[in-house]
């Protein structure tokens, strides 16, 4: 995987530029623990998922991570550097992409990010090249000599994307990559995080999108109210609900959540949705209290399948994701 | 309506009014610094065209600088289809403007009398006077930020007023002392005859012309509030 | 996990070492400068041209006042336009470009980037410093026509421009950044251009303030900034040359002072 790294860098072998946070913990005045005692580590080369709801504590994270907040405890590491106490190598070894749009009102899009490659110590010639490849990749060419105001909000996010990711550092901080992308330039976009981690990089991709984050991250970690509540690969994390299905319910508007038969296991509801969790054995008697809803009109439809990160994270963190099933 | 409208706002009102205070008695004294010994005219005159300043500055930039924020922010559609009668608003924001004003007007004329040892021979025409400038200047104001479609426009348009009427009008200083054009100007404009009229209410022979500058100071507060009427009774 | 059609990326060079001295802080800052110039596109013209106004009006302005301009007071008038043109600049303009950043979020990106953040301030120093000096020139000039004054320019008119405005962005950036709250430095800045340009000895000499309001006036930045620029432009007007340069030093200094402590620490 990390093969054309190892072979350029003299006697540094991929494993050597992990990542570790141990113990991070972040104190706001006396009492507001935004992060409590978080440890995690990430390898070079992984998509790092860091899945939580708004105000968990996951941008938090990421910012003692490139030196704009600084830990009350707790180490932050890069292979040999420690980013807490030295946090100008922290930023030379990894980038950033904040959740707020870029200000690059005033830019033409390959401009904005051939300047911030140069500043990221690329050479002119290979950022020129690079840029015009990331360009190229995310299908954004048709925009690459407009200035930034005249963006709509997707393009603006890829264009940030493109200026973070155009000479990156060893750890790639992503936070929320994906917003205001349309969805066919948000499979390209992916795609792009997939290379940088074939490249060598440690991503950390902060989403509060689950169904996306399933399908991109090698890892990734649940984070609530400033806690590290679970971890693990996508399969691991769903393993507790092996044997389980999912049974949603669309009901009328307005509904009251209808009584709920005892062999349902849990069940949350999200507006409209009733998304409950049941035995595979139980499915057929799930279908026939689904079918037996929307005969006395209380339900529109029902869907029955496997079960999702969604409903892991819905278990673990009692929120439903902003992006929840049934919407798109 | 407007006791509630203007309850809300009173907070609001003694803020503006403090710092209207602070500003006019500022102004008054600061500006026998410009001179080794201030000329008993230029004092007079700032005394006098100080008040007009604290009774527009609300209206005038203030109000304008509000509903083009609201603009911006997108909150403008949302206000305009509160069920508030839009005449019953307007009328709760001018007795803002005049309740901000009206505590610096009377501070004002009173340092400037102990600083310089004037005494205003005060009439019943400081009354309408006070009345009438307020309203036009909340007019004109409610016109810059209604019937101004574009509130950036309105924005810089507020700022640049500011600076126009410290300084490119003859409020603070006689308009003899203007560039002969710029007097011209302003006679068609109505801050200058705001001051006429303020002055005759509290002094005698100082200015004059008096008739017609009501008349041109009244005909502004007409089109401002008509033009504000015609934009706020206007859909889309 | 699809890279099937997608066109062959470039192997990627990261770093294995961190780059440190002064190579390094050099060409951060040229890097920094041209991604600020960059950026000050938007507002750069609009800036200039705010600033022309500003100190050409507000010297015609002071001018209206008088029933009658003597020779002095005319000078004092046109050899103060300068800094009534840089100090606008410095201590609203300045603050109102940090206070939207501040709300836009941009200090995120800007302060995550590998560049030492005291070049990062240079740049932005050195960028508005530049920007300021037309509009001053230009004010300058606009003034001395119109009152029908003649100056006697030295060459001390650059050190003390470039002084005064690198005081005023300096003290003016330092202090927003201080302030958390960008609306709350509206309200100051606004407030202290109203007293300044009024009680400050920019445009009439200090002779005519209370000796108590002079004794403020000299510590603080604005009346200073006026006379190193009036020592450039005539002879004898200005004394104690010497102690409003160190005054305006010890501004710029605490500016920067401020603004290293606001961006070195991590929250």
């Amino acid at each position: 995987m990390a093969l054309s790294i190892a072979a350029t860098e003299a006697g540094q072998s991929a494993g050597e530029w992990s990542f570790r946070a141990e113990g991070v913990t972040k104190i706001y005045g006396k009492t507001l623990r935004a992060n409590d005692a978080i440890s995690l580590s990430v390898r070079p080369g992984e998509v790092y998922g860091l899945l939580g709801p708004n105000g968990a504590g996951k941008t938090t994270l990421v910012k003692q991570v490139i030196g704009l907040l600084k830990p009350t405890e707790g180490q932050i590491k890069l292979g040999p550097f420690d980013l807490v106490a030295d946090p100008d190598a922290a930023r030379q070894l990894c980038c950033y992409l904040p959740q707020a749009p870029m200000p690059i009102d005033s830019f033409r899009v390959k401009e904005a990010i051939e300047l911030t490659g140069r500043i990221r110590g690329g050479g002119r010639a290979e950022v020129r090249r690079r840029a015009g490849e990331l360009i190229e990749a995310l299908d954004i060419g048709g925009w690459a000599d407009t200035m930034g105001q005249r963006l709509s909000g997707g393009i603006r996010r890829l264009a940030g994307f493109s200026m973070v990711t155009v000479w990156p550092g060893r750890v790639v901080i992503l936070d929320e990559p994906a917003n205001d992308v349309d969805p066919l330039r948000r499979r390209l976009l992916w795609d792009q995080i997939r290379l940088l981690g074939q490249h060598g990089c440690a991503v950390f991709l902060v989403t509060h999108n689950v169904m996306e984050a399933e399908k991109s991250v090698d890892r990734l970690a649940i984070i609530s109210a400033g806690r590290l509540i679970a971890e693990g690969t996508p399969s691991s994390l769903k393993a507790g609900d092996r044997g389980h299905l999912r049974l949603q319910l669309m009901l009328v508007p307005d509904a009251a959540t209808p009584a709920l038969p005892p062999w349902v296991r849990q069940h949350v509801r999200a507006g409209h949705n009733l998304i409950t969790t049941i035995d595979e054995a139980g499915a057929a008697s799930g279908i026939r209290w689904a079918a037996g809803l929307i005969g006395r009109g209380q339900a529109e439809e029902y869907a029955l399948g496997a079960t999702t990160l969604e409903d892991v994270y819905v278990r673990l963190t009692g929120h439903t994701s902003a992006d929840g099933p049934g919407e798109a | 309506m407007t006791r509630w409208h203007l309850a809300s706002l009173r907070l609001w009102i003694m803020l503006l009014a403090v710092v209207q205070i602070m500003a006019g008695a500022g102004f008054v004294l600061g500006i026998a610094l410009f001179f080794d010994h201030i000329p008993v005219t230029a004092a007079l005159f700032v005394s006098t065209g100080v008040p007009v300043i604290n009774l527009v500055l609300v209206g005038l930039i203030l109000g304008p600088q509000l509903v083009a924020q609201q603009k911006l922010q997108q909150s403008y559609d949302f206000v305009r289809s509160l069920p508030v009668p839009q005449a019953s608003a307007a009328a709760a924001w001018y007795t803002v403007c005049l309740l901000a004003g009206l505590p610096a007007v009377v501070v004002s004329l009173l340092i400037a009398e102990a600083r310089y040892g004037f005494s205003f021979s005060v009439s019943p025409a400081i009354a309408p006077a006070v009345l009438l400038t307020a309203f036009t200047g909340t007019m004109i104001g409610y016109g810059l930020g209604h019937a101004v479609p574009n509130p950036m426009v309105t924005q810089l348009v507020t700022q640049l007023l500011v600076f126009v009427i410290f300084g490119f009008t003859p409020i603070l200083f006689p308009a003899w002392q203007l560039p002969h054009w710029l007097a011209v100007v302003n006679w068609w404009f109505p801050f200058g005859h705001m001051a006429v009229i303020v002055r005759a209410g509290l002094t005698t022979g100082l200015v004059a012309g008096i008739g017609s500058s009501y008349l041109i100071v009244a005909a502004w507060g007409i089109i401002g509030a008509a033009a504000s009427a015609w934009a706020l009774g206007s859909r889309g | 996990m699809s890279t099937a059609g997608q066109p062959h990326a470039s192997p990627l060079t990261l770093a294995t070492a961190t780059r440190s001295g002064i190579g390094y802080w050099l060409a951060g800052l040229r890097s920094m400068m041209r991604f600020d110039l960059a950026r000050a596109r938007q507002w750069a013209a609009l800036m200039v041209i705010i600033q022309v106004m500003m100190g050409v009006g507000m010297a015609l302005i002071y001018g209206f006042f008088y029933p009658r301009i003597s020779h002095q007071t005319a000078l004092y008038i046109t050899t103060g336009t300068p800094a009534l043109a840089l100090i606008p600049l410095g201590f609203v303009m300045v603050p109102a470009s940090v206070g939207q950043q501040k709300l836009e979020g941009t200090f995120d990106f800007t302060w995550s980037l590998p560049v030492p953040r005291s070049a990062q301030a240079t740049s932005t120093f050195l960028l508005f410093t530049l920007l300021s000096l037309p509009g001053a020139v230009l004010a300058l000039v606009v003034a001395a026509w119109h009152y029908g004054v003649s100056l006697t320019i030295s060459a001390q008119i650059v050190p003390g421009t470039v002084l005064c405005a690198l005081t005023a962005v300096s003290a003016g950036f330092g202090m927003a950044l201080m302030i958390a709250n960008p609306l709350l430095t509206n309200l100051i800045t606004n407030t202290l251009m109203f007293v300044v340009l009024l009680f400050s000895p920019i445009v009439y000499p200090p002779a005519h303030l209370p000796a108590w309001l002079f004794a403020i006036d000299r510590v603080l930045p604005f009346y200073n900034m006026a006379e190193v620029i009036r020592a450039g432009l005539t002879v004898g007007l200005v004394t104690d040359l010497t102690r409003s340069y160190l005054i305006l030093a010890g501004w710029t200094m605490a500016g920067w002072i401020m603004t290293a402590w606001v961006v070195e620490r991590r929250h």
